[in-house]
């Protein structure tokens, strides 16, 4: 990946981060590779990247399984984040965690618009 | 001691303890149902084996499969260094890894290094690789593939690098047998 399009979603990404409760982000290949990331000192993005990538496939397999068509996203609500991650274009995931209480309606709508800009840039 | 006479060393340990020869240096317990090797139990499953883990992460894991696999070669890369040092009784650099990778490599029957280069001021490095097991398993059960399919030698390699240069190694695999390419390329970037 060229390094004027890294910064460019890496800009996306700094971005989300000013909508209220979005702690970190980051844009993963479908298989599992880091591309961007704003996460936090002491997180390991390359592994989040790798986990994040093979929960959302996991999720895809089984929504296959049951004849269910492709998931839009997913979405794990824990004690104190909500992890969602969600396709930017056929290659790569957006992944956005959250503040628990963090409102999922508008970070939802934020996150549609970050996905399409860096399904754009990836082309 | 200068980098030659440890070279020396290395090799004379590699032939005193049969590293080179993995077939005398194998150790078979019957009774207890155990392989050994360098005191260090073994499984010995067909490659093949391996292209079956890719079909089976692939059925749960949908296109986030090679993930899996990679962090599966990150962990046994840092084991079998381990192993390595126990048995060469010295720290490992990148030159020294250089030098012993392919003789490991052909020993253990897993592909043959045809290159290996490091540039440290350029912070790169190339490995090129022929007859690698991950490829030709792949390839044989699930025919020609679209995309590089060592993902467990190339992150094998990347958590040996990372070990040794005690830098970030972050490594790509541009060319792979199993896509129909002559051998399989990977390109290092070391930070």
């Amino acid at each position: 990946m060229s390094t004027p399009v890294k910064a460019l979603i890496e800009e996306v990404l700094s971005d989300l981060k000013r909508v209220g409760g979005v702690n970190a982000s980051a844009v993963v290949t479908r298989d599992g590779l880091l591309i961007a990331s704003d996460v936090m000192v002491g997180m390991d993005a390359e592994t989040f990247a790798a986990m994040t990538a093979t929960m959302t496939g996991a999720a895809e397999t089984a929504m296959n399984e049951v004849k269910a068509g492709f998931p839009d996203r997913v979405i794990v609500e824990g004690e104190s984040a909500k992890i969602i991650s969600i396709g930017a274009g056929p290659k790569a995931l957006l992944v956005v965690l959250t503040a628990p209480d963090a409102p999922l309606g508008l970070a939802l709508l934020k996150i549609g618009d970050a996905t399409r800009k860096i399904s754009k840039l990836l082309e | 001691m200068s980098l030659e006479r440890l070279k020396a060393k290395i090799i004379k340990q590699l032939l005193d303890k049969k590293v080179l020869n993995i077939k005398a240096a194998l150790e078979t317990d019957i009774k207890k149902g155990e392989v050994q090797l360098f005191n260090e139990r073994m499984l010995l499953i067909p490659s093949m084996g391996f292209a079956n883990l890719h079909g089976a992460t692939r059925k749960l894991f949908g296109p986030s499969a090679p993930a899996v696999i990679r962090a599966f070669g990150e962990s046994c890369g840092r084991r079998v260094l381990e192993v390595w040092q126990n048995i060469l009784k010295v720290p490992l650099d990148l030159k020294l890894f250089t030098d012993m990778a392919p003789v490991f490599c052909s020993a253990a029957g897993w592909c043959r290094v045809v290159k290996i280069d490091f540039n440290l001021s350029e912070g790169k490095g190339e490995i090129l690789v022929k007859n690698s097991f991950e490829a030709e398993a792949t390839m044989k059960i699930y025919g020609k593939r679209d995309v590089p399919q060592c993902y467990f030698l190339g992150d094998f390699i990347k958590a040996m690098i990372n070990e040794i240069s005690g830098k970030t190694c972050q490594i790509e695999e541009t060319r792979c047998e199993a896509r129909g390419d002559e051998l399989c390329e990977f390109q290092i970037v070391l930070k």
